[in-house]
């Protein structure tokens, strides 16, 4: 088995005033592995983008214990372990249109990171490094002198994956990376970073609301519901044997291209049901994990 | 035979703009029958958008013209109608379900009140109780728990679902033969999608509605549609029922938007089939096959001349050369006749 990478711990991210406070993410665990693509998936407000951010050091979390490389992420760092931290690990957004700088050409956006770690003194190899990155996701060298604007929907996505890719960091958290584009270049994108996952070794979180492309692009799967994981597995073993009662709503939900199937699709719907037992997260196959109380993972069993 | 509730015939439009004048629409002909929902599938500047709002009459005059077609409503055509006369039809014949029910809705005005607003302006004679009492069994129609209590809080009080469905009450307000949903359920999650689809069908069927349905969702299309029409650089490319268009698809560009769809249904892992490039620029629409430029299979002729509309059935059209009799024999790629013949097998083992 591949080496951990990423170890989360009893993860807790709560807002608000602490008496009363919305909890996010509540008590999640589960490791990423050297060289994989973990997707999390949930329904808008699960916590999925929380979970996201709160790894990649954009929230200071409430509880719990993020180990990167066996390191924790959260406690005191020097100033130069902080910058070592964020080369390793980089962020692909949702809006290719929100986040880029309007004012900034592709060139300076790339090369930002860069700059900030002072890694090019000699403007030449500079220069190189920029049409490197440009040309890895399949823009050209003469982009680099364009701003935002000029660019479509899909190319600005690449954009935003080569400004993650300047550090060669070893694992990207990409937050719904897709959603804002159309299918066709969806595809694209989608291709693109499963090459570079390749050529790179690098280690992906997909997050996402979009679960057939999610089970295309990940080798395992973790399913969010109310700021908590309620099931982990592979991804076909997620889809061909889904056992927590919302994954199965979830995935009944998912319209496919098929009009003779959807014609008859009956939709699972999902009741949450409380239980005053112990919840706890159940390893019901070998290396498939469902969350909830010991009389429900055998009722679901079932 | 059914009835011809809309007939739009060659419908052109274009938008003024400092670069020149984009042509969104480019000459787009279909027609939609009584009970019967019509879904318009391509991607963001295909011109489906603007198709629909053109049968609203909402394209603000300038920068945008209606360059030429007609657009027949129960057999009147709407284009020349003033702006007195169309308001007339708003609401009362057509209706309109718009993409973000965050926008669409007023956040200073009670929910109920944005329905029973609707419902006196087109009905002078109905006083305000009724009205009211038409709204709350709106609002219970399109599933609303407590809609008496519902009627009285406002918008922000409503979950992104839930405000869907008063956006779908208000647009039921005065009863209307069409309704012309943009793209209902993108902002929505799958399983809220997946009650917003069975509202509209059930509503479909209580009151035979006609739909236009908008979307880029191929899932959300073999959902809901019985026909289907894609469009790609502001024109209809291809036109058939549903089960054409999945099951034998004859568009490369059908085939490509078909093909970055991946199968959840496969375990395979291969390659997701793209379109390579991105749409062409309309202020100049490039000559012959505006999809030649990004079609795999493009013959010489793509770039000389623009393919008419060939008949592959009765109900199936598609407008492309390769089903010219002289073109060459090129069928559905590998990965997508793979897969619409597991959706056969599958379909044909659950039917014994």
């Amino acid at each position: 088995m591949a080496n951990k990478l990423l170890e989360v711990k009893n993860l807790k991210q709560y807002f608000g005033p602490s008496n009363n406070p919305i909890k996010a993410v509540d008590g999640i665990s589960f490791d990423v592995y050297e060289g994989e693509t973990l997707g999390l998936v949930g329904e808008s407000g699960c916590g999925k983008s929380t979970t996201g951010r709160s790894i990649i050091r954009l929230y200071d979390i409430t509880d719990g214990e993020i180990l990167f490389k066996g390191k924790n992420i959260h406690a005191g760092k020097s100033r130069k372990e902080l910058k070592q931290f964020n080369r390793e690990m980089q962020m692909i957004f949702q809006d290719p249109y929100a986040s880029l700088n309007p004012r900034m050409t592709a060139g300076e956006i790339i090369a930002e990171g860069f700059d900030i770690h002072g890694l090019y003194k000699n403007k030449q190899e500079r220069r190189n490094r920029i049409g490197e990155l440009l040309e890895a996701v399949g823009l050209n060298r003469e982009h680099a002198n364009r701003y935002a604007h000029e660019f479509s929907g899909g190319q600005r996505q690449r954009i935003g994956i080569a400004r993650a890719l300047s550090l060669d960091p070893s694992f990207i958290i990409a937050d719904e990376p897709i959603s804002a584009l159309d299918v066709s270049i969806q595809a694209q994108v989608v291709n693109l970073l499963k090459k570079l996952q390749k050529e790179r070794n690098l280690t992906y979180l997909f997050i996402a609301h979009d679960l057939s492309m999610v089970k295309y692009i990940s080798d395992r799967i973790a399913v969010m519901y109310r700021g908590k994981i309620v099931e982990l597995g592979s991804a076909d073993e997620i889809y061909n044997h889904p056992i927590h009662p919302y994954t199965k709503s979830l995935l009944s939900a998912v319209p496919l291209p098929d009009p003779l199937t959807e014609r008859k699709r009956q939709r699972i719907p999902y009741n949450h049901e409380e239980t005053t037992e112990e919840m706890k997260v159940h390893e019901v196959l070998p290396n498939h994990f469902v969350y909830g109380s010991e009389s429900q993972i055998r009722k679901w069993k079932k | 035979m059914k009835k011809k509730l809309l007939e739009v015939n060659n419908l052109q439009v274009n938008f003024k703009t400092y670069a020149g004048v984009v042509k969104a629409v480019r000459g787009v002909s279909f027609d939609l029958y009584e009970g019967e929902t019509l879904a318009i599938v391509g991607e963001s500047g295909s011109g489906k958008s603007v198709t629909s709002n053109a049968i609203m009459k909402l394209i603000p005059q300038p920068p945008g013209i209606y360059a030429g077609g007609e657009i027949l409503f129960d057999g009147r055509d709407i284009v020349p109608l003033t702006e007195k006369e169309m308001s007339k039809v708003r609401g009362n014949e057509i209706a309109m379900i718009f993409q973000d029910p965050m926008t669409a809705l007023n956040p200073t005005m009670r929910v109920g009140k944005q329905i029973t607003e609707v419902i006196l302006k087109h009905n002078k004679n109905v006083s305000s109780a009724e009205a009211k009492e038409r709204a709350i069994k709106l609002l219970e129609l399109v599933g609303i728990p407590m809609p008496e209590k519902r009627f009285r809080q406002y918008p922000h009080e409503f979950s992104g679902g839930m405000r869907q469905r008063v956006v779908i009450a208000i647009a039921l307000a005065a009863d209307p033969k069409l309704l012309i949903a943009d793209e209902p359920t993108t902002a929505l999650d799958v399983t809220i999608q997946a009650q917003i689809l069975e509202l509209m069908k059930d509503i479909q069927k209580k009151r035979n509605t006609s739909i236009i349905f908008i979307t880029h969702d191929l899932g959300v299309v073999a959902n809901v549609a019985d026909r289907v029409a894609v469009m790609y650089a502001g024109q209809i490319v291809e036109y058939g029922t549903v089960n054409d268009i999945f099951y034998n698809p004859r568009h490369p560009y059908t085939w490509g938007l078909l093909g970055s769809m991946p199968d959840l249904k496969s375990n395979e892992k291969e390659e997701l089939r793209t379109i390579p490039g991105s749409p062409p620029d309309l202020i100049h629409p490039p000559k012959g096959d505006a999809f030649a430029a990004r079609n795999e299979f493009a013959l010489a002729i793509d770039y000389e001349m623009e393919p008419p509309m060939f008949k592959v059935s009765d109900t199936h059209y598609a407008k492309t050369w390769l089903l010219h009799p002289d073109a060459p024999q090129i069928p559905i790629p590998d990965a997508i006749q793979k897969r619409i013949q597991g959706y056969l097998e599958e379909a044909e083992n659950n039917g014994k």
